[in-house]
């Protein structure tokens, strides 16, 4: 596995900026629920490559969608561009973590959704979902509807949607989960090239260090809920970068090292939820 | 297509040898029909036998021929002067209660303020039943379509709120998220991924309503229609002991409604909701 890209260097100016972020999720009766995320500063740079890693529940989902807008942080404060997150906006893009695709377009159509609320001529928009559709590989599958792809094939047209109408910052959330070791180093192939010969900036969560390691500039690694950022790492590999590379294997030990005490706090506080919640019933 | 591939494949394989298409269609036409038809059959003797009064259950054979007899120039062509009035009343009172029903509807599952007005008053008119409004409106709107129409008005417009605003509160909020990030707004954000997100609700209310509607429509007409119309056909074929004609009324009920629900339900759905994946198949 290797990614073909030279990366341009990032630039020093900040693109998302958290300053004591903090999201509470609140039940029907506007009783806090979940403290998600509590104090979490982070700096992203124009043209970076983010990767944000941390145990399951521990709140990444819901950085991104508060970078996205589509929800309000309970507290802090979020910069994109220097300028307050106030709602969505189609400078950036995000990838859900279920797809969220359109049920009722077809996979061109799905693609095709971001450029046509730009107002892009017709001919233009097809022409340039057709090159997403390609690049993802799911040629010849244009006029299928999203509930006949399997799982894999769903998360790649959604980062061709995502792809398509050409946002600035790039939220992704695991992308490549439900995909074949092959096709998910192609896709990291694409990404790579796409973040280098483009200027964006990409906020990317995941699960693999490996993937981590291959993509990122530098990486976020997440503490158990509610997530602060525990350790920032710059991943200098020279670019393209190899999963065989001794450096690399060596990053992946000290991250794994950092990660799984964390791992193991998120499991153990939700055994004690759980058996909390039995005892009270 | 490939899924229809893979299933005779897997016929091939597995089961006994596929079937022609159209043996297999006829196959379930005839199996629907047979039970109908036993039906009617064992109506005929038993009205021939004498085992009923002839006079009030006379034998299929002579309804059915009476029944063709109104739709000819013979009968005055009646049973189609009134299936079509009462087709008009209840498309009228139905789109009338679509009109209303998908915006209030979608207000009622999407702005709180909406939802919080109008749920006690739907709670309370819900359980009056809307032929107890027929004499109220007969009142206003006299004798005559209007008030056949207004009725099925009333009786869709509760399925149709209902199933609406649970339609736009159980619709997948991400895919508006996603809608959002990617600039839609407003008119554009609702028209083209809240309604279509909650279609399958929409359906479901509109169907309800229109059955419904079918229902009042006829006990309306019985009391209110003062020309055509199968409600105040059978009704009005009662004071001339016309037996005959009052069961090809009836008759014509059922098979309207079956058309309906075969002839313009199904189909949609299989248009919209099967083809999107949005309704499992049986
Ligand atoms: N709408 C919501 N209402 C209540 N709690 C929520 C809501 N969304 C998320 N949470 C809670 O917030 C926490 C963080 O969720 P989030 O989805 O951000 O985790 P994550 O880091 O993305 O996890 P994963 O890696 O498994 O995707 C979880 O404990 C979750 O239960
Ligand atoms: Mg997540």
């Amino acid at each position: 596995m290797e990614t073909n890209a030279v990366a341009r260097p990032p630039s020093t100016v900040p693109k998302v900026e958290a300053m004591g972020v903090q999201k509470v999720f609140y039940d029907r009766l506007r009783r806090p629920l979940v403290c998600a995320i509590r104090d979490l500063n982070l700096e992203v740079r124009q043209r970076e490559f983010a990767v944000l890693l941390g145990p399951s529940g521990c709140g990444k989902s819901t950085f991104l969608h508060l970078v996205a807008g589509v929800e309000k942080a309970s507290g802090g404060q979020l910069l994109v561009d220097g300028q307050p997150v106030q709602g969505p906006g189609r400078d950036r893009g995000i990838v859900f973590q279920e797809h969220a695709l359109f049920p009722w377009k077809s996979v061109l159509g799905n693609v095709r959704y971001g450029l046509d609320v730009g107002g892009v001529p017709r001919q233009r928009a097809n022409e340039t979902a057709l090159h997403f559709i390609n690049l993802v590989g799911l040629t010849g599958f244009e006029q299928a509807y999203p509930h006949t792809l399997s799982g894999g094939m769903k998360q790649r047209v959604a980062i061709a949607r995502a792809l398509a109408y050409d946002p600035d910052l790039l939220l992704m959330d695991e992308p490549f989960g439900a995909l074949d070791a092959q096709t998910r180093a192609f896709m990291i192939d694409d990404l790579a090239r796409i973040h280098a010969e483009t200027l964006k900036t990409v906020l990317f969560v995941t699960h693999s260090v490996e993937e981590a390691l291959l993509l990122a500039d530098r990486i976020f690694i997440f503490s158990a809920r509610p997530c602060q950022v525990k350790k920032v790492l710059s991943v200098d590999l020279p670019r393209p970068r190899q999963v065989v590379d001794a450096r690399l294997r060596d990053l992946q030990t000290e991250i794994m090292a950092i990660l799984s005490p964390e791992v193991k706090r998120m499991l153990d506080a939700e055994n004690k939820a759980i058996s909390a919640a039995g005892a009270g019933g | 297509m490939a899924r229809q591939a893979t299933a005779v494949g897997a016929q091939l394989a597995l089961g006994p040898r596929p079937r022609r298409p159209w043996l297999a269609r006829l196959e379930s036409t005839a199996a629907f029909l047979f039970p109908i038809l036993v039906l009617i059959g064992a109506w005929e003797v038993v009205s021939r036998v004498g085992l009923v009064n002839p006079i009030l259950m006379p034998p299929p054979s002579r309804v059915f021929s009476e029944t063709l007899r109104y739709m000819t120039p013979a009968g005055g062509w009646l049973l189609w002067h009134d299936a079509g009035m009462s087709a008009y009343r209840l498309l009228a009172g139905s789109v009338l209660a679509v009109v209303v029903g998908i915006p209030l509807g979608m207000g009622i599952g999407m702005v709180p303020a909406i939802y919080r007005f109008f749920t006690p008053i739907l709670s309370i008119l819900l359980p009056i039943p809307s032929l107890a409004w027929v004499p109220i409106v007969i009142l206003w709107l006299g004798i005559g379509d209007a008030t056949p129409i207004f009725i099925v008005f009333l009786s869709g417009i509760f399925p149709i709120v209902y199933n609406t605003s649970a339609g736009a509160r159980s619709m997948d909020y991400r895919l508006i998220w996603a809608a959002q990030t990617m600039g839609a707004r407003n008119l554009r954000l609702f028209l083209g991924v809240i309604l279509p997100g909650s279609l399958g609700h929409i359906v479901t209310g509109v169907k309800l309503a229109v059955g419904g509607g079918w229902r009042s429509l006829v006990a309306a007409e019985m009391l209110a229609a003062s020309m055509f119309g199968l409600g105040f056909r059978i009704f009005q074929a009662k004071g001339f002991m016309q037996i005959e004609l009052m069961y090809a009324g009836i008759i014509w009920l059922a098979v309207l409604g079956f058309l309906l629900e075969n002839g313009v339900f199904v189909p949609l759905e299989t248009s919209t909701l099967r083809r999107w994946g949005m309704l499992r198949e049986l």
